[in-house]
């Protein structure tokens, strides 16, 4: 239950990667979205509510962590042409995803994997296949064109792909 | 070659963004097109991994509190308007009702709102199942399914030199396995579950015709507790933490056989 604050508890647990500070996080989203009630113009609560908890989050993370966090898809070095990202091959998983992923390690491996995407696609990624949330709605928390939303999303899916292409390579195919 | 233009439509067929016309296009197109056949498999793959494997990191209780608190106490009260068509939210399953202050509050919010909006928002506050009722449940419903399903083990032994070494690797602590078999609860053996997002050890222990599920969790930061023995669908159910480590236990043994097991796992006796 408690779906919409488990939600935005979620999502800066995702934006900030640490437990305590998507608390902070969490406590003064909600305290706003208590008390600035008038800014929701209807549509979903919850949509409204993530809104408002990202904008918390990158407010908090760039008074709290000066410098380090707020970083460009310029600094990721990841801003590449699409083609770079197609063809991956998506190695090994197609055989047996389930069991390979079932593995602890690798779900960490998947999880640091997503933990490196820029803010920019983390997010996308987040708000579509945790939150299942539309384009449209995507666009709306981020604060972007639905266009921008499209291409980032397919953008965070081929990085997530070739890193973990990558990281199975390193481990030098073992299992 | 890949086919870059089609690439996006991989995207948007897999989030449900076409039309039908465009469905059927690109249905079209990956019959003739292997690259985006394989790159729209790959994403399906990609997909399943990440709704299964993606933590959900559930709101820690802790926190509901240091919300409630944080909220301002004094609102000014405008005249609340009555709402006729305000779905009622008195109607969710454990509804852990609020403080008073709160309930002005979540008010002050239903008059100035539509009034199904208001209500649904109001369920962010109101459909709080506490973490032990969940927890609770869910322990209660994992040892019925190991019940219903047979699969209670994953190894099968009365020694818990066996079992211990068994969760290495499996989990993040070593587990504390007793052999009670001398007070009347024989171990059976021990599986690996995974409850409320958490993995667990489960140990499984048998007096006379009754089974018992205790489970072990590793909770670093839990501090020492110790509930009551509660009933659920017909089983009894308790938890405490100590030493770094939360057990819960179901069984369908009597409330008071329940606590005497706690007792001797705890080492109270």
């Amino acid at each position: 239950m408690l779906p919409h604050l488990d939600a935005a508890y979620n999502f800066a647990r995702y934006l900030t990667r640490n437990p305590d500070d998507a608390a902070d996080v969490v406590q003064e989203a909600s305290i706003r979205a208590f008390r600035f009630f008038g800014g929701f113009k209807g549509g979903s609560v919850r949509t409204w509510l993530l809104t408002i908890v990202r904008n918390t989050a990158y407010t908090w993370m760039a008074t709290h962590r000066r410098g380090s966090v707020v970083a460009s898809v310029e600094d990721y070095g990841i801003e590449r042409p699409l083609e770079a990202f197609a063809a991956v091959p998506w190695e090994r998983l197609p055989d047996d995803p389930e069991t390979r992923l079932l593995l602890a390690e690798d779900r960490a491996a998947l999880m640091d994997v997503i933990d490196r995407l820029a803010p920019e696609f983390r997010e996308v990624l987040v708000l579509r296949e945790i939150e299942e949330l539309s384009y449209r709605e995507i666009a709306e928390v981020t604060s972007v064109p639905v266009g921008t939303v499209m291409s980032r999303l397919a953008r965070a899916r081929r990085q997530v792909q070739e890193n973990w292409r990558r990281r199975v390579a390193l481990e030098g195919g073992g299992r | 070659m890949s086919c870059a233009e089609k690439c996006l439509l991989v995207d948007l067929a897999l989030d449900d963004e076409l039309d039908a016309a465009g469905l059927a296009e690109f249905e079209r197109h990956l019959q003739e097109c292997p690259d985006c056949a394989v790159a729209f498999a790959r994403q399906k793959a990609l997909r399943g991994a990440l709704r299964t494997q993606m933590p959900r990191h559930k709101l820690p209780s802790a926190l509901v509190q240091r919300i409630r608190e944080a909220l301002p106490d004094e609102v000014p009260a405008p005249e609340p308007e009555p709402q006729a068509a305000a779905p009622t939210v008195t109607t969710v399953e454990y509804p852990i009702w609020p403080s008073v202050a709160t309930k002005a509050r979540l008010k002050l919010l239903t008059s100035g709102l539509g009034g199904a909006l208001a209500a649904a928002l109001a369920t962010v506050w109101f459909m709080h199942v506490t973490p032990e009722e969940r927890m609770t449940k869910a322990v209660v419903e994992s040892h019925v399914r190991a019940l219903m399903s047979g699969r209670m083990l994953d190894v099968a032994s009365a020694d818990p030199k066996t079992i211990r070494p068994w969760f290495t690797g499996r989990l993040d602590v070593s587990p504390p396995v007793k052999d009670l078999s001398a007070h009347g609860f024989e171990l059976v053996g021990a599986r690996l579950d995974y409850i409320d997002n958490r993995r667990a050890a489960a140990l499984v222990y048998r007096h006379n015709e009754h089974m018992i599920t205790l489970y072990i969790f590793a909770t670093p930061s839990a501090a020492m507790s110790e509930s009551e023995v509660v009933v659920r669908q017909g089983y009894a159910v308790c938890h405490w933490s100590r030493h770094g480590l939360t057990d819960w236990v179901v069984s369908d043994m009597d409330p008071d056989q329940l606590e005497h097991f706690e007792d001797l796992v705890t080492g109270s006796v």
